[in-house]
């Protein structure tokens, strides 16, 4: 069985994606490496516990498999499987967890439907055990419906840090402090321009974090993490807006400085047409992924069956990706100014252990140095974590060997490790005819 | 550790742990008090980071399965689970 289309991420934007697609009468395959299709925002309970839900959010999962359903004979949905790579050829390899194998597909067309990646900017200590993303905090959430921790502080910026809050708040575990780099609520009129959709959504999490009276201090960052390795806590010092310093104890530490689309593995000249949807093409939000996985579906079945593109998805996609440039302008002043005056010993890369004064020793680099004499961007996670702060951080010098448009991060496949049994065992489909 | 009869339970480096149906190890190991799931050759150590399979941060070695992701492997009965840095570089996981 060769789809005609495989679609990477089984979350809003690729299965929007899918069903636009099989409602053209192609066949397409969803793979999703999660055990259940969501993605992380519509991410299900796998426990049978789970957090109250937002009523626009259970809206928009029963409107994305109604459409499912309606075209499910044109669908396939694995989960727990992962995409490893595409080659010039156009053939796609998937990776089947548990048992390992996997499955050679040459599709006619290939949907990154990927998501984003969190953006966690270095901090002295936040390699430690109980330092986590604010999105692994969501991921336990929403498959238990609780946290392990009891004290949990919230850290970086973005509106993920309020999201995840009034989460907290909701599962019975406020978060001990909300630590906030910028002035969210300084642009009061910005605010109020948005959908409707997106204040009731802010608002009621707002509504829950004054409700519970959780300290949230903005324009602080965080200067110092560290461990105690007796009892297991975290020491966290936090530089307020005026400048003192105030430390924090708490079990769990979870950081967001954003997000970066998760894009890996798409090459440069490949043997098929290759649509990105969603955040994994551009950061988008939950709302535009929806329109923008329908309108990606629809352009390529106009292009593989002729047939007529729905103008319809272009415009609320646009609609909602507008409001969302918004969002990101009232939380940009903490992405314009990156602290870049580190201890020398902070890890910067977390996979290889490599520090700042790891990178500063490589004096004025090449990227090509960066990567094979640094190591960084070259560990398991290729450079997810690391690799946005290190380009940042080599254009703020002024002397760079930089060139413009260069990036670290790497195309090639394997896009993630891959474990040799897998390559081993696989299956070939890529000479069967529909 | 809270392991009591009659609940399912998993294998953390020989030790019983219980776990909920449903539940990944990394999320049923600090329910149990283990945030620290073993450190890496260089240094870093192994335990939760991104929580949906990304950063690699959480791999641990499962009987039978190899090097997975602790976020991403939901427990089973009878699993046995240990730090990867318990084992040699090349070993693949069956023990």
């Amino acid at each position: 069985m060769n789809p005609d289309i495989i679609v990477i991420g089984a979350g809003i934007a690729g299965l929007s994606a899918a069903s636009e697609l099989a409602r053209n009468k192609l066949s397409v395959l969803v793979v999703d490496q999660a055990v259940q299709k969501g993605g992380n925002f519509h991410r299900q309970s796998t426990t049978g516990h789970s957090i109250p839900k937002l009523k626009q959010h259970q809206q928009q999962w029963s409107r994305i498999l109604g459409r499912i359903e309606q075209f499910q004979s044109n669908i396939t949905v694995q989960c727990q499987s992962r995409f490893i790579g595409v080659d010039y050829k156009g053939v796609v390899m998937i990776e089947q967890m548990a048992p390992n194998r996997s499955a050679l597909y040459k599709p006619k067309a290939l949907v990154i439907a990927t998501g984003a990646s969190e953006q966690v900017w270095p901090r002295n200590g936040w390699q430690s055990a109980g330092v986590t993303t604010v999105g692994a905090i969501q991921s336990e959430l929403k498959m238990t419906g609780q946290v392990s921790a009891d004290k949990i502080i919230l850290a970086g910026s973005g509106p993920l840090l309020l999201a995840a809050g009034a989460q907290l708040i909701r599962s019975g575990t406020p978060p001990v402090a909300i630590i906030e780099s910028s002035f969210p609520f300084r642009h009061v009129s910005k605010s109020l321009s948005l959908p409707f959709r997106y204040l009731l959504e802010g608002g009621s999490y707002l509504f829950d974090i004054i409700r519970s009276a959780v300290p949230f201090y903005s324009g602080a960052s965080i200067q110092n993490i560290h461990r105690h390795n007796d009892n297991n806590k975290l020491n966290v010092t936090v530089q307020t807006k005026s400048g003192s310093i105030r430390s924090f104890e708490t079990e769990q530490l979870g950081l967001h400085d954003g997000l970066k689309s998760n894009d890996y593995g798409v090459i440069d000249n490949p043997g098929i047409l290759i649509r990105k949807a969603g955040d994994s093409r551009q950061i988008m939000g939950a709302i535009a992924s929806e329109f923008d996985g329908l309108n990606a579906g629809s352009e390529i079945a106009e292009k593989l069956k002729k047939s007529t593109i729905n103008k319809s998805f272009k415009n609320q996609l646009d609609k909602y990706q507008k409001a969302y440039r918004s969002i990101e302008q009232i939380y940009n002043s903490a992405n314009q100014d990156i602290d870049f005056s580190l201890d020398d010993e902070t890890i910067i890369c977390r996979c290889e252990h490599r520090t700042l004064k790891d990178l500063k020793s490589l004096n004025k680099p090449t990227l090509r140095e960066v990567r094979l004499l640094g190591r960084f961007s070259m560990g398991s996670c290729q450079g997810r974590f690391c690799a946005n702060w290190v380009e940042k951080y080599l254009n703020s010098e002024t002397d760079s060997n930089k060139k413009e448009n260069e990036s670290l991060q790497g195309n090639r496949w394997p896009v993630r490790p891959v474990s040799l049994s897998s390559i081993i065992e696989t299956d070939d489909f890529t000479n069967h005819k529909n | 550790m809270n392991n009591k009869p009659g609940k399912p339970f998993f294998y953390w480096k020989d030790t019983p742990l219980s776990f909920i149906e449903g539940e990944s190890i990394a999320i049923a190991l600090t329910r149990s008090g283990i945030i620290d799931f073993g450190v890496a050759q260089n240094g870093q150590i192994k335990s939760i980071f991104c929580g949906i399979g990304q950063c690699q941060n959480c791999i641990v070695l499962v009987k039978g399965r190899g090097i997975s992701e602790a976020c991403l492997t939901l427990c089973q009965q009878d699993m046995h689970t240990q730090p990867i840095s318990e084992t040699s570089t090349c070993q693949t996981g069956v023990k």
